[in-house]
């Protein structure tokens, strides 16, 4: 069926497809996580599934020290494999100190490079993250988490509330001091 | 009430009209060069006997990407681990469970004798007697090499026994790729940032043309970008 034979309506759908497909990837997504490293946030239960809102556009590459905070919780690309995609929260930026969970890491203290960041899982017990493949680029970032989204509450979207530990050296040495 | 038609309205309607096709036929050109081909500028010495300083364009398949069917040999656009904005266009030397020597160049004492004589300088600095190595005269330096191999065992090369990071054996990890420049000189690469995720592979550089002047495209060099290591074992 040739173009112009068209409705003006279907013509219309056809010539701004592109804009639907670029402003579907590009901006908010709901997506489903399964697993329980993040487990006292989400996936209580074991087995259970939870949705978030999450903003997929990569703006924050261009400027990653003003738009990634720590606290933030992120969806990356695995470094171990490619085509997996991790949920994990942020808990060190660029120029930190951090201190790693696991004894097994190579070294007690660990520099942030620059552009890059540490993440960890709330879950310390079941979490593959930076304490087995340190520090992770910001390239790697595909999406910022925004919201929880549960259909069977109000207000239906909720904020993230903070999780898992504290890994800076500066801060742990400023708690003690109090 | 009719309004006069001038060659500003007819012109305007006309740009109103046309802007949104305009807008999603680029926009539709950006998701293509997304997925299929993307045609890219490159610039930078890092790849030299490959392809030229600049004005020098790139057929870059997109099926390659997140390292999807990426061999050793094969020459890949990456974004730059420490600047995620920017792209770098390298040659994957190291594939994971490879064993890489990382750059025995910059810890040789032949090739780098100078930082060799400075490490050796600042690490005995009381026993040498020095206050700042850049005033050390030819005599003093050259005494210093003296007694740099006197220290040194002769059973054991040089490289075995330099401390810098530069010379070590280093074993690829799973989803990781070691990245390096055909201009092992003049190259910023896995030498310097360590391997790199295969999930921040754009994509594979099949063509490359070289454009000297943009209107005169029968001088233009197109040429197909090729294996370096699966050629050898043919």
């Amino acid at each position: 069926m040739p173009f112009s034979k068209l409705s003006s309506s279907a013509k219309w759908c056809l010539i701004f497809s592109p804009t639907v497909v670029f402003v579907l990837q590009n901006s908010l997504q709901i997506t489903t996580v399964t697993g329980f490293s993040m487990t006292p946030t989400f996936n209580e239960i074991p087995g259970s599934t939870t949705k978030l809102l999450i903003e997929r556009s990569g703006m924050f590459k261009l400027d990653p020290k003003n738009r990634l905070r720590v606290n933030d919780v992120i969806q990356m690309r695995s470094p171990v494999d490619p085509e997996r995609l991790l949920i994990k929260r942020i808990k060190g930026l660029e120029g930190d100190v951090i201190t790693p969970r696991d004894q097994d890491y190579p070294a007690k203290i660990v520099r942030v490079p620059v552009n890059h960041v540490w993440v960890e899982g709330d879950n310390s017990f079941h979490s593959i993250d930076s304490n087995t493949f340190g520090p992770v680029s910001v390239g790697l970032i595909e999406a910022i988490v925004w919201k929880r989204v549960d259909p069977s509450r109000f207000p239906y979207l909720f904020d993230l509330r903070e999780g898992g530990r504290e890994a800076r050296l500066s801060l742990i040495n400023r708690i003690d001091q109090y | 009430m009719r309004t006069q038609s001038t060659i500003f309205t007819r012109y305007f309607t006309a740009v109103a009209k046309a802007s949104p096709i305009v807008f999603n036929v680029l926009l539709a050109a950006h998701i293509a060069s997304s997925y299929s081909y993307e045609y890219i500028a490159s610039y930078g010495d890092s790849m030299l006997p490959t392809l030229h300083s600049f004005s020098d364009y790139l057929v870059i398949s997109r099926a390659y990407r997140r390292g999807k069917g990426i061999t050793t040999g094969d020459m890949v656009s990456c974004c730059k681990p420490t600047e995620p904005m920017s792209r770098v266009c390298k040659r994957v030397t190291g594939m994971p469970g490879d064993i890489i020597l990382v750059d025995p160049s910059k810890s040789s004492i032949y090739t780098n004798f100078s930082e060799y004589i400075k490490d050796y300088a600042v690490s005995n600095k009381e026993n040498l007697g020095v206050k700042d190595i850049r005033d050390a005269t030819t005599d003093e330096t050259s005494q210093w090499v003296d007694e740099l191999e006197t220290t040194l065992d002769k059973n054991k090369t040089y490289q075995e026994q330099s401390s810098t990071t530069h010379n070590q054996f280093i074993r690829i990890p799973e989803g990781h790729c070691w990245l390096t420049g055909d201009n092992l000189n003049n190259s910023l690469d896995s030498r310097v940032y360590n391997m790199v995720p295969l999930a921040l592979i754009n994509g594979k550089v099949e063509y490359a043309v070289y454009v000297s002047s943009p209107w005169k495209w029968w001088t233009w060099d197109i040429r197909k970008i090729e294996n370096i290591y699966k050629d050898k074992e043919q």
